[in-house]
């Protein structure tokens, strides 16, 4: 992949163009955004949020574009710290409301709906496990925690998932 | 169709049905809005840095302290601030997310509540920011009125001794308040302790040292000056690096580096009383299934089922020629096993170690137990096995053997289930008292804005009011 030069990020914002023909920033982004804003969607629960936190983390990858090996890899860890990020100030900013009533704007989804209901962490290890087929290893990885953390958080969220639905998502 | 493969067709229909208008030209903007911005505010500090060095030799922050943090070596080389400054800023799309880098710190939610009631006692001008610690002598629950409600364990045992608030403008707290509370303990064990805001690693040493450098695979990511013993760390590119080696710690002292340590973030007072009264014990396992009808020699069907699962777990052995077979269903798992053995976790796998803690008989022909695997990443705790007699030997479960090369990333198809023993009645309710009791020990949740939400939710068992 072609990368800016650090020259060219003095002389200031960088236009796609300059950045390479062949896996530019720009094709990047015309390949990633759809992707990653659906992966965003289903850990934070809402479209228009999760494409701001899309659009924010490509931002950033933009900003540190020369110094980034793995841009995809940079960006999914933006994206799902971004979307905890999220989690936690929107726990902290209205305190344990419940998530489900925010996330029916859409399609009523059972699944949907309860996973909405899970701890950040636990929905970001269910998505990455069973959305993006992602290994333990590679969930602590963009998690940022151990791998043996990893197994307890899908498993706990697996339970609820299970509860929740059998109970018809009235608890 | 097993419940996990559910989960994944759910997921994916759903993805499907999601779409967004994406929008390069705005994402061009925004980077090139922060560029400018980054370098104009880093040249300005650079420049009074400057000049507070040409009069002082040091600099000297609001409580007059000096701050050998803000070296010149930290100061950008560009004196320029001639930047273009005709980015259509003012028509961009506020982000819903996180707050921009240029917040000012001094101007945001917190600070009036700060500016009274704390000292600055560390700056450090990074090349695209400024990261800035402000101390309050008062404890963490004096200084937010909190009240220790949990089961065991008291706020002067529990709750940190004084609180750091940093201002990292790249990681807001909250939108409008880039202020982030750290709780500190005096008392720590070994030469440093560290505690983390976001991604700044706060660094206090009680020792000698200068400075102190966060390296990994023995490159340097950050180095930082100890002023009265604390140093900050930027952990930015640690966190974001594509390998997931162990970041270490470097002391310097007067030019003499010290053998690396490992950066091992702590959160509370690193006491065996600490760990025993204030933490919320650890979460429920279930139990293995109730025990049935025996089989005629319980004890040598034991040894079989633990040898037959020792066989399988050898990855020298080639299963289809295995006789007698140790896994009841062989479909995938050679495949899988390759998958592992050629993927980055095979030596992590290969070293594993594999520890039956429980075994039951369901039934004459049928056993559960309950095991630990323990690898050089990490330990997996409270896994559960099956295996079954065929009539004429025990064998493990396919499931079983699946689900180990699943966590050492290898797939089993078809997939298999996992092995989840039926939960005892009133199963959910120890899950939901045990949630409410860790919450319970979690003081984050009650602090008060712009820190936290308006009021503690009693329902759930905050702390505080």
């Amino acid at each position: 992949m072609r990368k800016p030069t650090d020259d060219q990020f003095d002389e200031g914002p960088i236009a796609f163009e300059i950045i390479g023909n062949d896996t530019s920033f720009a094709d990047l982004y015309a390949e990633q955004f759809l992707p990653m804003v659906r992966l965003a969607t289903l850990m934070c629960g809402r479209t228009e949020v999760a494409r701001d936190i899309v659009q924010d983390s490509f931002v950033k990858l933009h900003l540190k574009w020369s110094g980034v090996e793995h841009p995809c890899a940079y960006l999914r860890s933006s994206v799902v710290n971004g979307c905890r990020s999220r989690a936690r100030w929107e726990r902290l900013r209205w305190g344990r409301t419940s998530r489900r009533e925010e996330s029916t704007e859409q399609t009523p989804d059972e699944l949907f709906d309860v996973l909405g209901t899970l701890p950040s962490r636990q929905r970001a290890a269910i998505v990455l496990k069973y959305y993006e087929q992602r290994t333990e290893n590679e969930i602590a990885d963009i998690l940022g925690c151990r791998p043996g953390t990893v197994g307890p958080l899908v498993s706990r969220g697996l339970s609820t998932l299970r509860n929740e639905l059998a109970d018809g998502g009235r608890s | 169709m097993s419940f996990e493969d559910e989960i994944v067709e759910q997921l994916a229909d759903r993805a499907r049905q999601i779409d967004a208008v994406p929008d390069a030209e705005w994402v061009q903007a925004e980077a090139g809005r922060r560029h400018v911005t980054r370098r104009v505010r880093t040249t300005a500090l650079g420049a009074v840095v400057l000049i507070a060095v040409g009069l002082a030799g040091v600099v000297y922050v609001a409580n007059g302290r000096p701050n050998r943090a803000s070296s010149t070596s930290e100061i950008p080389a560009s004196t320029d601030a001639t930047e273009s400054t005709d980015l259509p800023t003012e028509t961009l799309p506020a982000l819903a997310t996180t707050g921009s880098p240029d917040v000012d710190p001094a101007a945001d939610a917190a600070w009036p509540l700060l500016e009274r009631t704390t000292q600055e006692i560390y700056r450090r001008t990074l090349t695209d920011r400024e990261i800035v610690v402000r101390r309050s002598d008062l404890s963490w629950a004096e200084f937010f009125d909190l009240e220790w409600r949990a089961p065991t364990g008291s706020a002067e045992l529990c709750m940190g001794d004084y609180v750091l608030f940093v201002s990292d403008p790249a990681t807001p707290m909250s939108p409008g308040n880039t202020w982030y509370p750290v709780e500190v303990f005096d008392e720590f064990e070994g030469e440093v302790a560290v505690d983390m805001s976001q991604l700044i690693a706060l660094v206090r040493t009680t020792g000698p040292a200068d400075e102190v450098a966060i390296i990994e695979s023995g490159d340097e990511y950050d180095r930082a000056g100890f002023v009265d013993g604390l140093a900050v760390l930027d952990m930015t590119d640690v966190w974001n690096r594509p390998d997931s080696g162990q970041p270490e710690l470097v002391l310097v002292t007067s030019g003499v580096t010290a053998e690396p340590i490992p950066f091992a973030p702590g959160y509370g007072r690193a006491t065996e009383e600490f760990r025993q009264e204030c933490q919320p014990g650890p979460p429920p396992t279930l139990p293995l299934p109730p025990s049935g009808v025996q089989p005629l020699d319980p004890v040598a069907a034991e040894a079989q089922i633990l040898d037959a699962y020792a066989r399988a777990l050898d990855r020298t052995m080639i299963l289809p020629d295995e006789n007698p077979p140790s896994v009841d269903d062989i479909t995938g798992i050679p495949e899988a096993a390759a998958e592992v053995d050629a993927g980055e976790m095979a030596e992590v796998a290969a070293t594993a170690e594999h520890d039956v803690e429980e075994l039951v008989f369901t039934a004459p022909d049928e056993a559960w137990f309950r095991y630990k695997i323990t690898t050089t990443a990490g330990t997996f705790t409270g896994q559960f096995g099956i295996a079954r007699f065929n009539g004429s030997v025990w064998q493990i479960t396919r499931d079983t053997i699946c689900q180990d090369l699943q966590r050492a990333g290898g797939t089993c198809v078809p997939a298999p289930d996992q092995n989840v023993p039926p939960e005892p009645a009133g199963w959910s309710e120890v899950l939901a008292d045990h949630e409410r009791s860790e919450q319970l020990y979690w003081s984050w949740d009650c602090l008060p804005p712009p820190f936290g939400p308006q009021e503690c939710e009693d329902d759930i068992g905050g702390i505080g009011d």
